[in-house]
């Protein structure tokens, strides 16, 4: 009887270690292992089978599949845009290339994660095309960028949208101790017109676009308004990736042909915008027509640089000025760029438009 | 005095045997029922937990990206407790559950009360709630945010809606249950219809109302953290959310904790407070 | 004039009839003993009486006092209210405490005001709910089976303790047992209802000096007219090893 408890007993001592023993075990060991490319290595030129890469792209996306375009490697698309989301899945391991504005690749280097651009864009006349605009709620009595003084804004420090605060209060010669910056980060289009009307706060940065239009068509009456910020430039975009995706050198061909699908599709909506406004806003996004057209034409035209000079100044000014505000260390922009990517970049949109002007 | 006993029924002290120690008792049957419980047993589940959680930290295993070490994890507590952040926020989802909490339970009361006691009220009120209760009120959201906007309104709300459910389910079944015998007793005694509802109808309810009660308590923490994900300024559920952007699962999991103690002392209070007021039962637990 | 009065009372449910036109009176103050076998009517009988057969159709005159208790055979004591409250439920006035605790006293639960129904034993909760129905000076007692979920020395007890109170309070009682010796021993009158009919009525004298031997004949005819062997008759019965109580 004593005998079979305690059997029973180291039966279950053992079985409860088991688990334990596995994972001490099978803990991963630092890899020595396959072939790594470093980052000075030329990039390879051919994509070898089996690749896939996890991209983040909906416009490429869309593009592609509309006109059955087909990549040298397996694309797995998921549909994450913007500086927060694209911060978390780099963190989780699960996306290769994420697109964002300025200030989120700043933002991951600065929490851990440390990714490098492959290839930036523009727009060509940004001051006409602003990508945000600072929107007040009904109600606020804001009037001008003046009015912002004591007032409630909307702010993400990991966004281009914390940067437009900061620089526009800069202009206005506002320091932060003079308004009230509620920490509220911007993951959908509906969050922060969504803070406005609800009165959590009383300025928030909005881009341009259908949902924007129509907060201004419900709210204009009580006193909703978009101003636009001072002269400055908003409007770069980054295709990144996490640095270790870089040390694959199957990946790192399959980013190359990547950015030269990505120039090829932009290209091409620039050359069609009514075809783009029906194809994407319309069909996919659900968008009226009427709406469609807006959003097409408050983007304008897209302006890929021949080299990459513009974006590193860019970063660094939007380095050294986030880093003051939110206590990080400041570092050299140029750590951002994977400059084997310039010539791919500046290739492939050359032979894009000629590839679209031929047509 | 009656002469003693005497005769066949007495036992002549010769014929008495000497007393030998009674044979080896058989061994008693295997026992097949479950055996006393151990008085801490319970812990042996979440224990057994942290042992792997901390094997598997310490190891390497478990990537600390994707998962802190429990010792991480109570560092960053600590953290955010010296920061205030922690203290804040929990207050001020403590505050929100707790007034949707408040509002759910006294709204699900009234109309149970209505719908339980009378037939009419049932076919007023029971087929309305039936139908909501098919809603899931987390699909509701986007409805109640045009409503309600999304200040501290419609997150009370939402809370609100999904603790009334439980709250009214078990309510109108406890009132419509009441055991007949009870009910011919007080036709008997001569009770009028208000002092059989005050003796009878409601204690008898109590019991299915405090049910209620722990079932709405769970709601309101799983509203409250659905509610907290979107469009929040201030909160656990906001904490987390800011920790996502700053790739900081070390916050995310102890927001998590938060979450789970929140719940556990929730039902804990719900519990005591229910053997305190059904003083009167004698159930299978005590 | 009497307590109760019933003329051409039927029951049925769904198509079985129960009681069959049946003919009762009570006097103030008169012990009967309703006695049957299983499903002649006994309980449906009473609980017309007492009014609660809502679900029941049937015809028929029921003329009951205005004052009356039932004891059912399950104590029913509500199990959130102590033993007090319980004595004293649907009880009003400014001497409602005072009542209870002498009901309490007389039987013999007394200094057990404050327990709960489930810390006394069956025949202690019996005996509350006897508490109950005395409580409110009833007319007429109806008592339902009253002990038949009690052991054997519990009953005993209660037939002294049902005796007492009877005699004390003189209400007009209808006593529905199975058990004949409980008939004899309590009633002034035995009832015996089969088929839904009135089969027969006894009269008991209690008084009677050979009331031991008359006793023991009327247990005989009624255990005969119920069907049920007697084990204590010396008569030949059905061929068989043949046992007999020595006297």
């Amino acid at each position: 009887m004593l005998r079979w408890r305690r059997v029973k007993l180291a039966a279950g001592v053992l079985l409860a270690a088991a688990p334990a023993v596995y994972m001490v075990a099978a803990a991963p060991r630092p890899d020595p292992g396959t072939a790594r490319l470093a980052l000075d290595a030329p990039l390879p030129q051919t994509v070898p089978p089996g690749v896939t890469l996890a991209v983040g792209d909906p416009t490429t996306e869309a593009v592609m599949k509309h006109l059955g375009w087909q990549a040298p490697f397996a694309i797995k698309w998921a549909r994450i845009t913007g500086g927060p989301a694209v911060t978390e899945a780099f963190h989780a391991k699960v996306l290769d290339v994420g697109l964002s504005a300025d200030i989120p690749p700043i933002h991951a280097t600065w929490v851990g994660i440390p990714v490098k651009t492959i290839a930036v864009m523009f727009r060509a006349d940004p001051a006409n095309h602003p990508l945000y605009e600072l929107a007040v709620a009904p109600g606020s009595g804001i009037a001008s960028l003046a009015d912002l003084r004591g007032k409630r804004i909307a702010f993400s420090p990991g966004q281009v949208q914390g940067e437009v605060v900061l620089r526009t209060l800069a202009a206005e010669h506002l320091t932060k101790k003079d308004v009230t910056l509620v920490e509220l980060p911007s993951t959908g289009a509906d969050v922060y017109i969504n803070a406005l009307v609800g009165g959590l706060v009383d300025a928030a940065p909005l881009a341009p676009g259908a949902a924007t239009r129509h907060y201004l068509d419900d709210w204009g009456a009580k006193g909703a308004r978009l101003l636009p910020h001072p002269g400055f430039r908003d409007d770069l975009l980054n295709i990144y990736v996490r640095q270790e995706t870089l040390a694959d050198p199957a990946k790192a061909a399959a980013l190359r042909a990547y950015v030269q699908l990505w120039a090829r599709a932009n290209a091409w909506i620039d050359a069609h915008p009514a075809e783009w406004a029906k194809l994407y806003y319309v069909d996919q996004e659900g968008l009226s027509p009427d709406d469609a057209r807006y959003v097409v034409e408050a983007t304008g035209r897209r302006d890929a640089p021949r080299d990459w000079a513009g974006a590193v100044a860019l970063q660094q000014s939007a380095v050294n000025l986030m880093a003051a505000e939110t206590g990080h260390k400041r570092f050299d922009a140029h750590a951002l760029f994977d400059t084997r990517f310039e010539p791919v970049e500046a290739q492939a949109w050359s032979a894009a438009r000629q590839q679209v002007a031929s047509r | 005095m009656n002469a003693p006993l005497t005769g066949a029924f007495e036992i002549a002290a010769t014929a008495r045997p000497a007393w030998t120690p009674p044979p080896a008792s058989p061994p008693a049957r295997p026992r097949l029922g479950l055996g006393r419980p151990a008085p801490l047993g319970w812990l042996l589940g979440p224990g057994l937990l942290l042992f792997y959680w901390s094997v598997g930290s310490a190891s390497g295993f478990i990537d600390a990206r994707i998962l802190p070490s429990p010792w991480a994890t109570v560092a960053t507590a600590a953290d955010l407790i010296r920061e205030g952040r922690l203290q804040t926020n929990l207050a001020v989802s403590a505050l929100r559950a707790g007034e949707g909490f408040v509002l759910g339970v006294s709204a699900g009361l009234v109309v149970a009360l209505i719908s339980g006691l009378s037939l009419t009220g049932g076919y007023v009120f029971d087929g309305l709630v039936q139908m909501k209760r098919a809603i899931p009120t987390l699909a509701l959201i986007p409805l109640v945010i045009l409503w309600f906007g999304i200040g501290e309104v419609m997150k009370v709300t939402v809370i609100a809606l999904t603790v009334f459910i439980p709250v009214y389910l078990q309510t109108h079944n406890a009132l419509r249950a009441i055991d007949l015998r009870y009910v011919e007793l007080a036709e008997t005694l001569g009770l009028s219809r208000w002092a059989f509802i005050r003796s009878v109808v409601l204690p008898g309810a109590l019991p299915g109302v405090f049910l209620g009660l722990r079932f709405a308590v769970m709601s309101a923490w799983l509203a409250l953290v659905v509610v907290e994900q979107l469009n929040a300024a201030s909160g656990v559920g906001y904490m987390i959310n800011l920790a996502r952007t700053y790739a900081q699962t070390d916050v995310i999991v102890v927001g998590l904790v938060v979450y789970a103690l929140l719940g556990l002392v929730s039902d804990s209070a719900v519990r005591v407070a229910e053997t305190r007021v059904l003083s009167w039962r004698r159930s299978l637990a005590s | 004039m009497s307590a109760v009065r019933v003329r051409g009372l039927t029951r049925r449910f769904t198509l079985r009839g129960v009681l069959n036109g049946v003919d009762l009176d009570i006097a103030p103050g008169e012990f009967v003993a309703l006695v049957g076998a299983s499903g002649s009517g006994k309980s449906t009988l009473l609980r017309a009486l007492a009014g609660i057969d809502h679900e029941a159709q049937g015809e028929g005159e029921i003329a009951v006092p205005a004052r009356l208790s039932v004891v059912f055979q399950d104590a029913r004591l509500l199990p959130w209210k102590r033993v007090l409250a319980n004595a004293t439920l649907g009880l009003t006035g400014a001497d409602v405490r005072t009542r209870g605790l002498a009901a309490l006293a007389e039987v013999g639960l007394a200094g057990r005001e404050d327990a709960w129904p489930h810390e006394l034993s069956g025949g202690e909760q019996q005996r509350v709910a006897l508490a109950r129905s005395l409580t409110r000076e009833p007319e007429l007692l109806l008592a339902d089976e009253p002990f038949g979920a009690l052991d054997a020395l519990t009953r005993l007890r209660m037939h002294a303790l049902l005796k007492r109170l009877s005699e004390t309070h003189r209400p007009a009682v209808l006593l529905v047992t199975h058990d004949v010796d409980e008939a004899i021993e309590l009633a002034d009158r035995v009832v015996l209802l089969e088929a839904g009919r009135i089969a027969a009525d006894i009269p008991i004298d209690h008084a009677a000096p050979d009331r031991a031997a008359r006793f023991l004949a009327l247990r005989a005819s009624l255990l005969a007219l119920l069907g049920v062997e007697d084990p204590l008759s010396d008569e030949p019965k059905i061929p068989g090893p043949t046992r007999s109580m020595g006297r």
